[in-house]
């Protein structure tokens, strides 16, 4: 397959996806192949999005720590 | 079949025949390589002859041709090889798509670089072998631009494939700019290479923008910033108040945050020069009918010298300038900055808040000026004072935070965090279940996931729970059922909607996260803000 079949591939899945959520296509109307190929996307983008959220604790948590620095050096400073 | 010596001659191609074609096409395909249009074996131009094929094969196919040039068993051969396949795209208009499908998957990259970018192509490629085949097409894609490149420089191209090609924002400076950079430069006065320029690293103008007001933007894009971005903006909305505002950076020099200033202020302040001051400055600026004149112009109408008007127009910036209290008539937020240097914050709220009033009419009056940085960006200035307001209330983001540092997200429960409460079963039943140990539905299901999809198992196994009779197994079963949870043949195969709701589930908690994050940044920026006064005020003192 070429860079672009592949690209376009993915554009599929993700128009199928979309479709599917839109009410456009139903479940019952899905061949089994389909309904495989979003159930391994949905996996695929619930793995991407747990590994972001972890990462956006992770940011939020330092975000903090300097907030609660920045009060204490005001306070010192008044 | 004689030996091809490479020079164009039509005499020499019509020698070879189509079946002597195909045996030389046949050779080139155990070689392992592609056809493309500018293919050569054994000195023969076998790409060329690929195109020649494919485009009498489809002339006779559309029915353009009455005869046709080659029997049955010579088209299964052709198609056989894959020469009657589009890959081999050598045509103009083909080229051109297939370089917009790139420059739209790969848009970061550059294909004007002598080798592939490495870093950025590695980006796309989730393995080697990919990484490959993108460096074999990112050459083609090379050699495709080059070439028509050389056919627009030639005059080759149609106006459709050239107005195609800029559209699309192929190689601007060889087929032009797309319209929206186009307007983009004219509106700011800017080449359209620097409109593009500008558009492709800062993706919006705001962007470039607030990195200039916060003297953060690249040295080299500073002059550019300045000649494109107003540093003072007329709340009275003047219909001169470009020649005002040249006055204002002529007596204050440019600002680095924008400044709201008032032309009326101006034109009480003008008032106290004297006579001759004031008309040479009025001409000089053209603040009354907007005709800025050069000094030997005035001097003719005002029968004088030209060195006595430019003296009086120098005497008259030093006197608006060395007065401070003009400076106070002129600018807006003038008494805000002067009442910075207080280090008590509640004295600052206080004085801020008699400009806020202020503040919310003078907005309304500039969300109709023509040029829009003064909306965004008076928006800001008047956010900033908000900022200070509302800093007490903010610092609850903080005191909510305890040490974990992200307890108080709501944290969105996917199905299995979902607690047994959320079911909202019977009392009895609800007791009954936590009796045992089962909190949430993740513990439930751990214990009947070895039997799931055998349904009567899932019956016996709730009937046995001790203290649940049938009436409760067939409550839970049903609330189970309600959330999208299946037993039996129905639990084999996929669930969709359950991983559809997971996923949204997620969606919605990275949402909130984000918020929290884009809050803490926002306070961390206030926090820093404030502390910078405070450091200007000690070096004061």
């Amino acid at each position: 397959m070429s860079i672009f079949e592949e690209f376009e591939e993915k554009n599929r899945l993700l128009k199928l996806q979309k479709d599917y959520e839109n009410g456009v296509i139903k479940e019952q109307d899905l061949s089994e192949i389909q309904k495989n190929e979003l159930f391994q996307l949905y996996n695929e983008q619930i793995k991407d999005l747990e590994e972001e959220i972890e990462r956006s604790k992770i940011t939020l948590k330092m975000y903090k720590n300097k907030i609660s620095k920045k009060m204490e050096k005001m306070k010192k400073n008044n | 079949m004689s030996e091809y010596n490479g020079k164009k001659s039509n005499s020499r191609e019509n020698t070879v025949s189509l079946d002597e074609k195909i045996q030389l096409f046949e050779d080139f395909c155990h070689t392992g390589e592609k056809i493309i249009g500018n293919t050569v074996y054994k000195g023969y131009p076998i790409g060329q002859w690929a195109i020649q094929i494919r485009k009498r094969v489809k002339k006779f196919y559309n029915g353009d041709t009455p005869r046709a040039h080659f029997s049955v068993e010579q088209l299964r051969k052709l198609s056989q090889l894959g020469i009657l396949k589009k890959q081999i795209d050598s045509t103009i208009d083909e080229k051109i798509e297939l370089l917009i499908q790139w420059k739209t998957i790969f848009p970061d990259v550059e294909l004007t670089k002598v080798s592939p970018p490495e870093k950025i192509l590695k980006k796309y490629a989730t393995s080697k072998e990919v990484y490959e085949r993108m460096v074999e097409e990112y050459k083609r894609m090379q050699r495709y631009y080059t070439y028509l490149s050389e056919r627009k420089s030639r005059g080759k191209l149609t106006s459709v494939q050239i107005s195609r090609c800029k559209e699309a924002n192929l190689k601007p400076e060889v087929f032009g700019y797309p319209r929206s950079i186009e307007d983009f430069a004219q509106k700011y006065k800017i080449s359209n290479k620097e409109a593009s320029r500008i558009i492709e690293e800062y993706k919006e103008i705001d962007n470039f923008v607030r990195l200039y007001r916060n003297g953060k933007l690249k040295k080299e894009d500073i002059s550019l910033a300045k000649s494109m971005i107003r540093s003072y903006v007329d709340i009275d909305q003047h219909i001169y108040s470009q020649n005002y505002e040249k006055l204002i950076e002529d007596l204050y020099g440019e600002r680095s945050e924008l400044e709201l200033y008032s032309s009326k202020g101006m034109q009480e302040v003008i008032k106290l020069l004297t006579d001759k001051q004031r008309k040479a400055l009025i001409k000089r600026y053209g603040l009354e009918n907007g005709n800025h004149k050069i000094y030997s112009i005035i001097a003719e109408e005002e029968d004088a010298t030209q060195k006595g008007i430019s003296f009086l127009v120098t005497t008259a910036l030093n006197r608006i300038r060395n007065n401070p209290e003009n400076f106070e008539k002129i600018f807006v937020f003038s008494r805000i900055e002067q009442n910075s240097q207080v280090t008590n914050e509640r004295i600052i709220i206080e004085r801020f808040k008699e400009d806020l009033d202020k503040s919310n009419i003078i907005l309304k009056s500039v969300s109709n000026s023509e040029n829009d940085f003064s909306q965004t960006y008076y928006s800001k200035k008047l956010e900033y004072v908000r900022k200070i307001l509302s800093i007490f209330d903010d610092e609850k983001l903080i005191e909510e935070t305890n040490e974990d540092g992200i307890n108080e997200i709501e944290e969105v429960s996917a199905t299995e965090d979902m607690n047994i409460d959320e079911l909202k079963l019977s009392l009895r039943t609800q007791n009954c279940l936590k009796r045992l140990g089962f909190f949430t539905v993740g513990e439930l299901l751990e214990k009947m996931g070895e039997f799931i999809d055998d349904e009567e198992k899932v019956d016996k196994f709730l009937v046995d729970l001790r203290g649940c009779g049938k009436k409760s197994a067939i409550e839970i079963k049903n609330k189970l059922k309600s959330i999208g949870l299946k037993f039996g043949a129905e639990s084999q195969g996929v669930d969709l909607n359950l991983v559809r709701r997971k996923r949204d589930e997620l969606k919605e908690k990275l949402t909130k996260i984000k918020e929290r994050e884009q809050q803490a940044q926002d306070l961390l920026e206030k926090y820093d803000e404030l502390l910078g006064e405070n450091k200007k005020e000690k070096k004061h003192n």
